[in-house]
């Protein structure tokens, strides 16, 4: 049963990787951040009641992990690697724009506040808003409160990173 | 309130490393190769333990592949147990662990290589050796009958399992050699 769940976790790899992307910045620490959140996975997929809500689960445990490192991270010193991430964006495909534009959307992303940041980066990744609300465990009606905020401050960072 | 789908389709292209889903297929896929092989193995096993239990065969080579019987597979079934606990480790399937477990697989896949190439000179060695002594010793006729088709059978599994060693030795110290730079880049990154 567990090995069949981890069968469709790992079809949500990128959903995952993305979710990491949008809590840290530092590429060794991103890969770390996701040992960790598929660690958690792992260990909690037998308390999964239903499967059928296995992206929402999944994501929820991210997203407290993802919080938690922010915390974490801002009692730290900080330690933002941009240059080698645009580097690394700018190798893997020639088409530079697509992908600083990624970026630029990736940096305001991770510019916004901790609940801001999980709603649009949900919303992204096209959760309606009462899945948003199932994987925060919040109203669907706070869900677009935030989503609302959250849009336009990303607005104005993306105006201001232009 | 939806977001646009250009700033829903730019966050959607952003996908995990190559790195780090090609290497969770091939540690997995190593570990079902591992486990095919030892059910191989454990039945080789049972059929030499039935043949000399059972005492059907040629008498000559009874004794001729006693050694064999009695140093190979004892050795083989070690280094397999050696090897399986890094098959066993395989739990954890996290991705920044997965290039140190790749790389505990590679090692243990030229140990392996290693043992198998060694296996096939000595099988090979040992085969002419007594193939030699029972041309000297001039055994019967009968004799030689019934044991030639052992010792061809024998040097041309020896050949097979050196060519086989050769060739896995190439590979696995390739990819070893690849995921060591990977793991020293993933350590400087987190120096620096």
């Amino acid at each position: 049963m567990r090995t069949a769940l981890w069968r469709q976790v790992e079809t949500l790899l990128p959903h995952l990787w993305r979710v990491v992307r949008g809590y840290e910045a530092n590429l060794a620490l991103q890969e770390d951040l996701l040992q960790e959140i598929l660690l958690e996975i792992w260990e909690s997929l037998p308390q999964l009641r239903d499967p059928e809500r296995l992206r929402a689960y999944v994501l929820r445990i991210a997203h407290n992990l993802g919080a938690t490192h922010v915390m974490r991270a801002t009692r730290r010193r900080p330690e933002l690697s941009l240059d080698d991430e645009r580097a690394r964006i700018q190798v893997q495909d020639g088409s530079h724009d697509s992908h600083s534009e990624a970026l630029h959307l990736l940096e305001a992303v991770r510019a916004l506040p901790v609940p801001l940041r999980q709603v649009v980066s949900l919303q992204l990744e096209g959760l309606s808003y009462q899945e948003i609300a199932d994987v925060l465990g919040i109203d669907a009606n706070n869900v677009g409160v935030r989503a609302h905020r959250a849009r336009k401050r990303l607005q104005e960072l993306l105006n201001g990173a232009r | 309130m939806e977001l646009d789908n250009h700033l829903q389709d730019l966050w959607q292209s952003e996908m995990p490393p190559p790195h780090l889903t090609s290497l969770m297929h091939r540690a997995r896929r190593h570990r079902q190769t591992w486990i095919a092989k030892r059910v191989v193995e454990a039945l080789a096993t049972l059929f030499v333990a039935h043949h000399y239990v059972m005492h059907t065969g040629s008498e000559l080579g009874h004794w001729l592949f006693l050694p064999v019987a009695l140093i190979f597979f004892p050795a083989w079934w070690i280094l397999s147990y050696r090897n399986g606990s890094i098959a066993r480790g395989l739990g954890g399937l996290a991705p920044a662990q997965y290039i140190q477990v790749r790389i505990e697989q590679l090692q243990s896949g030229l140990r392996e290589a290693r043992f198998s190439m060694w296996g096939a000179v000595i099988l090979m060695a040992y085969a002419a050796a007594s193939w030699w002594v029972m041309r000297v010793g001039g055994l019967a006729a009968t004799a030689q009958t019934s044991v030639q088709p052992l010792f061809v059978i024998s040097a041309i599994c020896a050949i097979l399992i050196l060519g086989i060693a050769f060739w896995q030795r190439r590979r696995y110290r390739r990819e070893l050699d690849i995921c060591a730079r990977m793991s020293h880049a993933a350590q400087d990154e987190n120096d620096t």
